[in-house]
């Protein structure tokens, strides 16, 4: 038995890490882990957001009702058949009356508009998908934006929220209508007021090119505070 | 500077008030009861688990859905009605009756669903107020447990079948001349149901037309026909009555035209300057009711003492005042006061005095007022009537109209139902019609209604719900609600209303007038045609139309006078034309003999709202009990008989028995014992989270067609073992703590004190425990709870000022603010468990000892709205905070359950979800529900908001409106659910940085104080302190 052989050390087969393996916790927590913890992050923090869930949602609709046609081409006014925007807080889905107004005498014969006539002869309404929702405790009123008191000159539009609806086929939601993106609003209204006789109008364009000055002059002119408190909204 | 040592004791339960053991350990705890509650179906929480990871898989293997909300639609109308206006709701005029009551009402229409009663403000019977009763009306619309098509026996058949039958029956019946026909109905005083009550009678002359209230007015109905010749009503005018006498009256609460009642006596007991003065209340009466808590001075007499006490008034006031009593009563004085204690006559004497005092201070001539109670025998009507005009209170502080409810010569009640049950039990009944109402449950136990019911070989029953008559039915038709039919009603002072449906019958049903014109085969018989084509012929076509639209609109209409108050010849009252029987035998009771009282129930009126969970669970103004009845005792009674709270007893008279739960009253007459009806009912269905099938107990049973609301010779026995009472008193203390010697809630004074000392509710300076006996530390206390407190001295700011002068306790607040809040019922067990989760409570206190008289406060307790809010610090997710405008925000979707708030709240006024209660709840309730208020989740707190949604939905209005005044008019126009449905219009809300504001001018009072201010934290609401006026020869 030679001197440096100790009766308890195991033989040289025995397995021994090699000595790199202690780079990797190192390597672990200080490199792939923030990494990963930042895609995770990241991920949950722009999948999970309304901005990837629900922009861009466009569903099929029961009739194939074009806006870029009605409110594109032929230049009707929104509030023709959200008849209510400012005076409810519900902008208001045109009863299939309203249709029939004109759909008696144009496209008769149109299978498109099988289910309109459909429900125009059987007082069933025409169940349309929502694209638009706040949620349910969130009060948010149209009448409150479009026509904010009597005698106010500034508003805002409709294309702010809802994006060109006038070049939409289909439509689909444009903004997140996240509490984030609404604050944002309420917090600078500046930038997206405009003149109330613009509200309907798609592709405003602020007098000057400058909307920072003409929402100041318009906020300004008409004392506009928007609520930021929670009640503002929710109750 | 002054201590506050001089005030009285307040306390809430006799336990409390003599510190027993159980108390003192219910005081420290802070939670009552179990905690480890099981799931409210039954599940355990582990079986909860389970079904939280199945429904998880489940969402898991939907794949990417999970992150796509699930599809909505939005459904247009078709064809819009011209009036509707999505989002924005409707307000329609209507009218309804409670046993002939009749109120003028608005009910809110959300898109066609009716959510919300509120009071007809040109109403001139109820002045836009409301009592929980009607504020509950909207929740039967969708009761689950309605009667949703009719029935032949038990099997349910169609419409049609149940149309030809009443057709082809009835057309057998014409050649019969109607023999064997007998209809049993409840008051209805409609103009149209009269009319066709009398084709009827007139194409059947056989028939037999009964009609029977289990809350009977028969005492007073012919107390006051012996007296005026024909029945009449009377009409309180409480506003110009400087000395009320209640002889046993509930008049404030629950009896004949409260609403009314309380309205104008609240007129007298404002006091603002310490130089106004107050009308003065004294009341009779053998048990403690709301109207007695509200007294200057009570005395409590046993209700057969009552007829001598009001033989006693009349003895003084001859003496006095040599006034001309008819003969027969001026006759019979000597022998009725005989047996009357010292006390009582004492107490008589004295009431006889203030009310010939017509000179007392300003104001001229006064006049007062006595108002016997229902249940007093009919003797004692005609000698209120006798008494009312010999003070000159006749056309002055009381109106006798004639009663529209009763024909000339009309039986009563009692006798009706007698008969009917007679002719009934002789076979001479071959067809019986009930339309509404439920005899089988409410008819007093000595007629066995239920046995002579089933004798009748046709029995055609018009029923709400498949109830105890229903069931025993060979037809059942569903009865419409009264927001689904077409009617009409006159008040007691004549007023007619339409009674205008806000939504077709969501499952089909008829109303009265309906059936009766099925009965008289009639070709058109729409309650629409029927109504508006009896008033065409009555006013005649000519510019019907347009007066038919303006009705509609009003609510009310006097085209037409049905009814007017007596003519002046006919005022005179002739005496009680044989009323009076021999004196009443020397009464025996005690506690082995008690006399029984049965009361009609405050919420459930005679049982027919026993399927409200909103009404069972507001609470009794004096017990606080809510799920249950019970029977009262008196402090001493109970001691004699070895009884206390939630022991089980058995009440029986002459060999009927019945079983019940025994609480002890303060307050109440010794050797009385109060029983409750209204309960006991039994519903195949019941709510959900309900413990037991059945709530209460029927009391009905032991009641007599002869005397149906008081009997003599009643025996609580003990029986083994309790059952277990749900109270909202015992727990939310508000104990004083943390070496505060005492922080009165209350504070009240005197009418003669309050000039010497203005002040005297202002907060002063409190002894403080922490330092040396005797120093004296200032409050409040300087220091900011807040680091950056909010300046609110810009804007609208708004407040509460709740008048404890005129609180009855009634709890219409309470219904009212449940049904505009979405806010859920919770059962009796989670009651118990102190998880109720109503916005606004009424803490009840006496004060004096309670074995002499005792005193009662009411306090309503909403959220302050705390300046300071120490809630609000303490919320570690930011979910409660303040807004601008002071509003104390609560925020459910941010709201993640820890509870600190509350813990911090020194009011108590925060409530928890414990559950989701809104789930398992049926369907149709959601059509209740305000869509302006979210309906909140399991987990989340939540509390009043001083009703945010009507401030922004009239914040909107004022915004859009142009001209000043009416922007003006919009904000001052804001009144939360509960100031709107106060029939004493004690709650007062408002803008207080608006110097012209009622609530500011209030809040600028003397008698104005703040609860707990010591604590720096500012509340928002406030209290005008109580000022009582005691008669000085009764004081101490």
């Amino acid at each position: 038995m030679s001197q440096d052989q100790k009766p308890d050390t195991p033989g040289e087969d025995h397995f021994v890490f090699p000595e790199w393996h202690n780079k990797i916790p190192k390597i672990f927590f200080g490199v792939i882990g923030p990494i990963a913890t930042a895609l995770i992050l990241g991920a949950v923090w722009y999948y999970f957001s309304p901005r990837f869930t629900d922009v861009g949602y466009r569903p099929e609709q029961p009739v194939a009702y074009s806006h870029k046609l009605h409110a594109g081409d032929m230049q009707m006014d929104c509030r023709y058949c959200h008849s209510h925007v400012d005076k409810s807080w519900s902008a208001g889905v045109p009863p299939t009356e309203t249709c029939m107004n004109c759909h008696r005498q144009v496209k008769t014969d149109s299978p498109a508009l099988l289910p309109v006539r459909e429900s125009w002869a059987t007082g069933q309404p025409v169940p349309w998908v929502r694209i638009h929702k706040v949620a349910d405790y969130a009060y948010f009123n149209h009448a409150a934006h479009v026509n904010p008191r009597a005698g106010s000159t500034a508003a805002i539009g409709c294309e702010s929220c809802h994006g060109r609806v006038d070049q939409m086929v289909v439509v689909g939601q444009q903004e997140p209508l996240s509490m984030g993106w609404c604050l944002d609003c309420h917090r600078e209204p500046e930038l997206h007021l405009r003149p109330i006789s613009q509200i309907t109008t798609m592709g405003y364009a602020p007098a000057g090119g400058d909307q920072l000055a003409v929402g100041k002059k318009l906020k300004e002119e008409n004392a506009i505070n928007p609520p930021v408190h929670c009640s503002g909204c929710h109750r | 500077m002054k201590t506050r040592d001089t005030e009285p004791t307040y306390w809430r339960s006799l336990d409390e008030y003599q510190r027993t053991a159980k108390w003192a350990e219910a005081a420290a705890n802070e939670f009552t009861g179990d905690l480890e509650a099981e799931e409210m179906d039954g599940a355990t929480r582990r079986h909860f688990l389970g079904i939280m990871g199945a429904s998880m898989a489940m969402s898991s293997l939907a794949g990417c859905d999970v992150l796509r909300r699930p599809k909505e639609h939005i459904m247009p109308y078709a064809r819009q009605p011209e009036d509707v206006l999505p989002g924005v709701p409707n307000h329609y005029a209507t009218a309804t009756h409670v046993g002939g009551d009749v109120v003028g009402l608005l009910v809110e229409s959300n898109e066609g669903r009716p959510t919300k009663i509120e009071g007809n403000p040109a109403h001139p019977i109820n002045f836009g107020s409301t009592n929980s009763q009607h504020q509950g009306m909207v929740l039967d619309l969708y009761d689950p447990a309605r009667l949703k098509t009719p029935r032949k026996g038990p099997v349910p058949a169609t419409w049609d079948a149940a149309g030809d039958f009443i057709r082809q029956h009835f057309a057998q019946k014409q050649g019969q001349s109607g023999q064997g026909v007998a209809v049993l109905t409840r008051a209805n005083p409609s103009p149209t149901f009269y009319n066709l009550r009398d084709r009827f009678l007139a194409k059947y002359p056989g028939a037999r037309w009964y009609t029977y209230e289990s809350i009977s007015y028969d005492n007073q109905r012919r107390g006051l026909t012996a007296a005026f010749g024909r029945p009449v009503r009377p009409l309180y005018r409480l506003n110009r009555a400087w000395v009320v006498v209640s002889l046993d009256s509930d008049f404030l609460a629950t009896e004949q035209n409260a609403v009314s009642n309380a309205n104008l006596y609240t007129q007298l007991r404002t006091v603002v300057e310490p130089t106004d003065e107050m009308s003065r209340l004294y009341v009779v009466e053998g048990v403690h009711s709301a109207t007695g808590s509200t007294a200057d001075h009570r005395l409590a007499l046993r209700p057969s003492q009552i007829e001598g006490f009001a033989f006693a008034l009349a003895d003084a006031l001859q003496r006095k005042a040599q006034i001309s009593l008819p003969a027969d009563l001026r006759g019979a004085v000597a022998g009725r006061i005989a047996d009357l204690p010292d006390e009582a006559k004492a107490f008589a004497d004295i009431v006889a005095d203030d009310l010939l005092d017509r000179q007392t201070g300003k104001g001229g001539a006064r006049t007062g007022v006595i108002i016997p109670g229902r249940r007093q025998p009919a003797v004692v009507h005609a000698l209120a009537a006798a008494l009312n005009s010999a003070i000159g209170a006749i056309g002055a502080t009381v109106d006798y109209y004639v009663d529209y409810t009763r024909a000339l010569g009309e039986s009563g009640d009692m006798a009706d139902i007698a008969a009917l049950t007679e002719s009934l039990n002789a076979g001479q009944v071959d067809t019986l019609i009930v339309l509404g109402g439920n005899p089988v449950y409410d008819a007093p136990g000595d007629l066995d209604f239920g046995a002579a019911f089933a004798k009748a070989p046709n029995r055609i029953v018009l029923a709400d719900q498949p109830d105890e008559t229903a069931k025993q039915a060979t037809w059942a038709i569903p009865r419409a609600h009264f927001l689904e039919a077409w009617g009409d009603l006159v008040a007691l002072d004549g007023t007619l209303s339409i009674q205008q449906p806000l939504i077709e019958p969501l499952y089909g049903a008829w109303s009265e007038i309906e059936l009766l014109a099925r009965m008289l085969g009639d070709e058109d018989t729409r309650g629409y045609q029927l109504v508006r084509g009896f008033w065409k012929r009555e006013v005649g076509a000519l510019g019907f139309y347009k007066k038919w639209r303006r009705w509609l609109h009003d609510g009310q209409f006097r085209d037409k006078q049905l009814v007017g108050t007596l003519p002046p010849n006919e005022r005179r009252p002739q005496g009680a034309a044989g009323l009076l029987g021999p004196a009443p035998q020397a009464a025996a009771a005690g506690p082995r003999s008690l006399e029984l009282v049965f009361l009609e129930d405050i919420h459930l009126h005679d049982g027919r709202w026993a399927n409200n969970s909103w009404l069972q669970e507001a609470p009794d103004p004096m017990t606080k009990l809510v799920w249950d009845n019970v029977v009262a005792l008196s402090p001493a009674t109970a001691q004699t008989l070895s009884l206390s709270n939630e022991d089980r007893v058995s009440v029986e008279i002459d060999g009927k028995a019945i079983d019940l739960v025994a609480f002890v009253m303060p307050g109440m007459a010794d050797n009385v014992a109060a029983l409750t009806l209204g309960y006991g009912r039994r519903f195949d269905n019941y709510l959900p989270y309900h413990d037991e099938g059945t709530v209460g107990f029927d009391v009905n049973p032991l009641r007599r067609v002869a005397s149906p609301d008081l009997l003599r010779g009643g025996v609580v026995a003990k029986r083994t073992g309790i059952y277990p009472l749900a109270t909202v008193q015992p727990y939310d203390r508000l104990e004083p703590g943390f070496g505060y010697k005492r922080r009165p809630m209350v504070r009240e004074t005197t009418l003669a004190k309050y000039p010497q000392d203005t002040k005297f509710a202002q907060p002063g300076i409190i002894q403080h425990g922490k330092y040396p006996q005797g120093k004296e530390v200032a409050h409040p206390p300087t220091e900011a709870l807040h680091a950056d407190p909010v300046d609110y001295s810009t804007g609208r700011q708004w407040g509460m000022v709740i008048d404890l002068n005129s609180c009855t306790g009634c709890s219409a607040c309470i219904v009212a603010c449940q049904a505009e809040n979405n806010i859920m019922s919770v059962g009796k067990d989670q009651v118990r468990r102190g998880r109720e989760l109503h916005w606004i409570r009424i803490d009840r206190y006496f004060t004096g000892d309670p074995g002499k008289e005792v005193k009662v406060v009411h306090q309503p307790i909403v959220c302050m709205q705390c300046e300071m809010a120490p809630c609000e610090n303490v919320c570690p997710v930011a979910a409660t905070v303040h807004s601008p405008s002071g509003l104390n925000d609560m925020v459910y979707n941010r709201c993640i359950g820890t509870r600190y708030c509350s813990n911090n709240c020194p009011f108590k006024v925060r409530k928890f979800n414990f559950y989701n209660y809104s789930k398992g709840q049926a369907e149709s309730y959601q059509m209740v529900r305000n869509p302006d208020v979210t309906v909140r989740f399991r987990g989340v707190m939540e509390k009043c908001t001083y009703c945010t949604q009507r401030i922004t939905r009239a914040e909107r209005r004022a915004a859009n409106e142009s001209d000043p005044q009416r922007k003006k008019a919009e904000i001052d126009a804001i009144t939360p659910a509960c100031a709107q449905a106060c029939a004493p219009g004690s709650i007062v809300f408002g803008d207080i940085n608006d110097p012209e504001s009622p609530v500011a001018k209030l809040k600028a009072h003397d008698r104005n104080y703040g609860l707990l201010t010591e604590l720096n934290i500012r509340p928002r609401t406030t209290y005008l302190a109580k000022v009582r006026n005691p008669n000085p020869r009764l004081e101490g």
